[in-house]
């Protein structure tokens, strides 16, 4: 009887260790790691003096500092133990640069197919204006300076955030576009990842520095290798990346960001702008795809008379969750803050919406606005806002912020119906209606088109109607 | 015929007349509580206490088959202990349920009852 | 250490009894033979000294909140915890602080009054007052006393609803008030009763009312209505640093209640309070809150609808002056169907004040039909004063309806010029302008009360009151 018990724990395999929500299960975020990485780049000393300082940070930080933010983390849906990461830089394929890569309608693009760029490629007309679009491997060759002083102290990453801090230590390579002074390019700037090959980890770092008076504007794509067809339970993969943008005074970036991942995919984002006098960004990001993505924002409204006007819209079905952070500083005067947040939720997928403006003493003379809003499509859809103020500065020439929740409007189905529409062409219009806003920023037309078929191809894709059953009331 | 599986011991926790369809009652077992839950007829076992902070789950709300921690809010199934609704990071033990006659019991393997905290 | 208590039985010159208890003050600081005292003291059953204990064992293992204002000041061992009845007591008017006795006198206090609150007084005319307004009411069954005496005389009512809306667990202050709470009211409306001039906490007034750590439980029956008024606007003058309160109230199916208060606490108390209301189905619950004093006041009236049909309204008043922060917020948890909830948050900030709304909406799975609103205004009238919003809007459950909006801002220049070229000096104008700001929230006072309510701003806005 004894030997029976033996033979049976032997044969049960041991209960996986229980994730809970603020468990990240990337197993490779180490010192040996971060040495191979800077080996396999021969990175200089301070690049690797930068990288474990970043990764001494991520070690002392917790998943979530704020306050504020903590009861809304939720990392359960990644699985990313067995992914491992590129630790080399990219390699660039012979034959990137070749003209006839270059799109329709584009200055420049870039395109990296997990650790290979297999694009890399300017106009004319950018070229011989002085625009840099390059690898940061590149970079490191060419003007070492340069890369020193636009990357070291993790620049414009969050210092108190935990994932930002990861990337500091881990990227194995990314790009940097330059603009110099003064230059203004009419044709946006087209960068495209495809990344999503299962069980690896890419970390990259965008950096974006445009001189003074300097005009670009860029459209980001994130598609899956493998198209959005992959079930959620297959073998996941995570990709890390950073756009840091130093705006010189007087210049302006538009910058549009599509995130199309498949639902096996883990992405964190940071993106962050540091603009100098009468600058102005403006972000349009629309997150799509992904198991679960965590993105943070954060602008730095510094020079008088800055400006940011940021949209993002979210369209999420099955299990998907969208955590969404955004910081806003207002230093300077007379700066500007307009951040609208969007998102329509479907089946069981859930948003968090959360916008911090911040309004410092010497920001006399602001204007911040800050709108959170969601279109809950299913019984088990949720969406949490959390729009915040700190005002230090009364003198402010506007400070509000709205958010609202509801369903599809009522009455505008009806009228839609009423002339002619079919009930479930009438909720597409709609909700592809109330997403537009961000599409309407997006800089370069194949793109826009391009949105407006991934927004509606994900309509078709979820769940149609309710649950069984109502739970029954609190008693 | 390997006979009982492992070591296990069934804990008698309550009559089954004392837990009404819908109703739930908190019961001791030794040190540790344990809440028991009539789902449409239906016994469930779980931890009797909130796997988040200290609180016992029979002063929190039922709502069909999930239990709401009134303290935090936490909200787990009753069927399989998942944590249906934050702040709580750990799902609740649950216990398997046999009924003899008219009395509730939980079958669990010996030694100290599992539950989260 | 605690001398021989006696027990002595007074009686008050209209037939009305009180067993008037004498403690030496505790010492400071609180044991738990402090905790045992108060309880012995007392006289209670053993349930409540339970209760007490494992309240304070809680109250013990909790860290200090570090988020909200700024508690690290507060020195929890020099607070006494108990504090005998007012009779006998030796203070002199002449020790109350000047600002304190122009305060009465700007807002028109009666003399009698004013003693009182200034804790000098022991006897009070108002105990004419509350001893006739109690015999109306219990002619109508309505039960209106001191909480000890509650726990005393409705023994079962008592056990059945105290501390099952707010936990002892449910943070430090409420944990310590649990363990050491002493005064406050005891209300319980009978099924169908519409009681018909508002309760006021101020009739009661002898020094446990405006005890440190008193504790209110509200049960109103079914379809029964109540109006409860508590505080004033005249500052307590106290030298307790810490007022510490828990308020409770359960409106059974189809009651209504409402609950107003407005405080101005001396600008050196840390006023942290935990109010909570469960709303049954087709009741309506609502919370008329003003701050205007204290140095650090942390309260947030919550709404649980807990019913199908039930209603939450909460409009809420926050000024904050030189050295005080007013952290308050509302929140409305929709747990049943068919409920509504409107929230109004109105506050100023000046001379460097602080404000800050923490607000909660949340709308769990099985809430359907669910329709909300919140407005939080902020007003800085001037440099140093500072405001934050912090909103947490959690919806679960897809046809609600919910909107929610803020602004912040200082005062129109425009209208205040306006107001000038009719002849109001520029403080005249601001103070208009400010009533305008605070309307929604007085138009909701009791006459009297919005009378002395808006020369209480008018007082703040001149920086007159220190």
């Amino acid at each position: 009887m004894t030997a029976q018990p033996e033979a049976e724990a032997a044969l049960k395999p041991p209960a996986p260790a229980r994730q809970g929500p603020s468990d990240l299960t990337l197993s490779f975020v180490d010192e040996a790691t971060v040495r191979r990485t800077a080996g396999a780049a021969a990175d200089p000393e301070w690049l690797l003096a930068d990288r474990l300082e970043g990764l001494r940070s991520f070690d002392a930080l917790p998943i979530e500092t704020n306050p504020l933010y903590t009861t809304y983390v939720d990392l359960r849906n990644a699985r990313l133990a067995a992914a491992r990461p590129y630790a080399g830089p990219a390699v660039v394929a012979s034959g990137a640069a070749a003209a006839k890569l270059l799109p329709e309608g584009a200055s420049a693009y870039a395109e990296i197919s997990e650790n290979r760029v297999t694009a890399l490629v300017l106009s004319q007309e950018a070229h011989a204006a002085g625009v840099i679009l390059e690898t940061l491997a590149d970079l490191r060759a060419r003007d070492p300076e340069l890369m020193r002083r636009l990357l070291e102290g993790g620049c414009a990453l969050p210092e108190n955030d935990k994932l930002a801090q990861m990337t500091r230590a881990l990227w194995s390579d990314g790009l940097l576009l330059h603009v110099p002074d003064g230059v203004r390019l009419e044709l946006p700037v087209f960068m495209r990842w495809i990344v999503g090959a299962p069980d690896t980890a890419l970390l990259t770092r965008t950096v974006i520095s445009l001189g003074e008076d300097a005009e670009i504007s860029v459209v980001e794509e994130q598609v899956s290798a493998d198209g959005s067809e992959s079930a959620a339970t297959d073998a996941q993969a995570f990709f890390a990346g950073t756009t840091e943008v130093q705006l010189g005074s007087g210049s302006t970036l538009s910058f549009a960001g599509l995130q199309d991942l498949s639902l096996r995919q883990v992405a964190f984002q940071h993106r962050s702008a540091v603009l100098g006098r009468g600058a102005t960004v403006r972000w349009a990001l629309a997150q799509l795809g992904c198991r679960v993505v965590r993105s943070r924002i954060d602008n730095f409204l510094e020079g008088n008379g800055s400006a940011v006007e940021q949209a993002e819209i979210v369209f999420g079905s099955a299990d998907q969750l969208f955590d969404l952070t955004s910081y806003t500083r207002h230093v300077g005067e007379d700066t500007t803050g307009n951040l609208l947040s969007k998102g329509a939720l479907a089946d069981k997928s859930r948003v968090y919406m959360k916008g911090l403006a911040t309004i410092e003493h010497t920001a006399h003379g602001t204007d911040s606005y800050i709108g959170e809003f969601a279109m809950l499509l299913s019984r088990q859809a949720r969406s949490v806002a959390i729009p915040s103020l700190e005002i230090d500065q009364p003198d402010c020439r506007r400070v509000a912020h709205a958010s609202s929740v509801g369903p599809i409007d009522e009455s505008q189905l009806f009228y839609l119906e009423s002339r002619g529409l079919e009930p479930e062409d009438a909720r597409r219009a709609i909700v592809l209606g109330y997403l537009e806003p961000v599409v309407a920023r997006v800089p370069l037309e194949s793109a826009r088109d391009l949105l407006r078929e991934l927004l509606e191809a994900k309509w078709n894709a979820r769940v149609v109607g309710r649950p069984a059953a109502a739970p029954a009331a609190v008693a | 015929m390997t006979g009982a599986p492992g070591d296990r011991r069934r804990i008698d926790l309550c009559a089954a007349d004392d837990v009404p369809p819908g109703t739930m009652k908190l019961c001791d077992v030794g040190d540790e509580l344990v809440l028991v839950t009539n789902l449409g007829g239906t016994f469930q076992a779980t931890q009797g206490i909130c796997s988040h902070e200290y609180f016992e789950l029979d002063r929190g709300l039922m709502t069909g088959d999930s239990i709401m921690c009134t303290l935090h809010l936490s909200r787990f199934s009753l069927i399989d202990g998942e944590v249906i609704d934050t702040p709580a990071e750990l799902p609740l033990a649950v216990y398997p349920v046999v009924v003899e006659g008219d009395r509730v019991l939980i079958e669990v393997p010996e030694g100290p009852l599992e539950v989260n905290r | 250490m605690a001398t021989s208590p006696e027990i002595v039985s007074s009686e008050y010159k209209f037939g009305f009894h009180d067993d008037v208890q004498y403690l030496e003050e505790t010492k400071h600081g609180l044991t738990r033979e402090t905790v045992e005292e108060i309880s012995r003291i007392k006289g209670e059953p053993a349930w409540m000294l339970d209760f007490r204990l494992r309240a304070y064992e809680h109250y013990l293992s909790r860290p200090m909140p570090q988020w909200g204002g700024d508690l690290n000041q507060i020195d929890l061992d020099k607070i006494v915890y108990y504090r005998k009845a007012s009779q006998g007591e030796e203070k002199s008017w002449d020790d109350v602080p000047d600002k304190i006795k122009k305060t009465f006198e700007r807002l028109g206090i009666p003399e009698a009054e004013r003693k009182f609150l200034a804790g000098v007084g022991a006897q009070y005319d108002s105990e004419v007052v509350y001893h006739s307004v109690r015999e109306e009411l219990s002619k109508i069954g309505v039960v209106f006393m001191g909480t000890d005496q509650g726990l005393k005389e409705h023994p079962e009512l008592f056990k059945k609803y105290f501390a099952t809306v707010v936990p002892p667990e449910d943070n430090k202050f409420a944990a310590l008030n649990s363990a050491v709470w002493s005064g406050g009211s005891f209300v319980y409306v009978p099924k169908g009763v519409e009681v018909p001039l508002p309760l006021q906490a101020y009739f009661r007034i002898n020094a446990e009312n405006t005890g440190q750590f008193e504790r209110t439980l509200i049960i109103v029956d079914e379809g029964a209505k109540v109006h409860y008024i508590e505080g004033c606007t005249a500052p307590i003058y106290t030298t307790d640093a810490l007022h510490a309160a828990v308020v409770e109230v359960i409106a059974l199916p189809g009651s209504k209640v409402r609950y107003t208060t407005i405080q101005n606490w001396s600008n050196d108390v840390y006023n942290l309070v935990t109010k909570r209301a469960h709303a049954h189905a087709n009741s309506t619950v609502e919370w008329i809150d003003a701050n205007t004093g204290s140095r650090l006041t942390m309260k947030y009236p919550s709404i649980w609808l807990r019913g199908e049909g039930a209603t939450a309204e909460v409009i809420s008043v926050a000024v904050a002056g030189k050295g005080q922060h007013q952290d308050t917020g509302a929140k409305a948890i929709h747990l049943a169907p068919n409920t509504r909830s409107r929230i109004i948050s109105k506050s100023i900030s000046k001379d460097g004040g602080r404000t800050t709304y923490r607000g909660q909406l949340k709308v769990v799975p099985g809430a359907t039909g669910v329709v909300a609103s919140v407005r939080c205004d902020a007003l800085l009238l001037d440099e140093g004063s500072r405001s934050d919003t912090y909103p947490y809007i959690d919806i679960q459950e897809d046809d609600t309806t919910m909107t929610h909006e803020a602004t912040v801002g200082k005062i129109s220049q425009d209208q205040v010029f306006y107001l000038m070229s009719r002849g109001l000096t520029e403080n005249e104008a601001t103070n208009l302008v400010v009533q305008g700001f605070l309307e929604v929230f007085t138009k909701e006072l009791p006459m009297e009360y919005a009378i002395e309510f808006n020369r209480l701003v008018k007082l703040e806005m001149e920086g007159s009151l220190g």
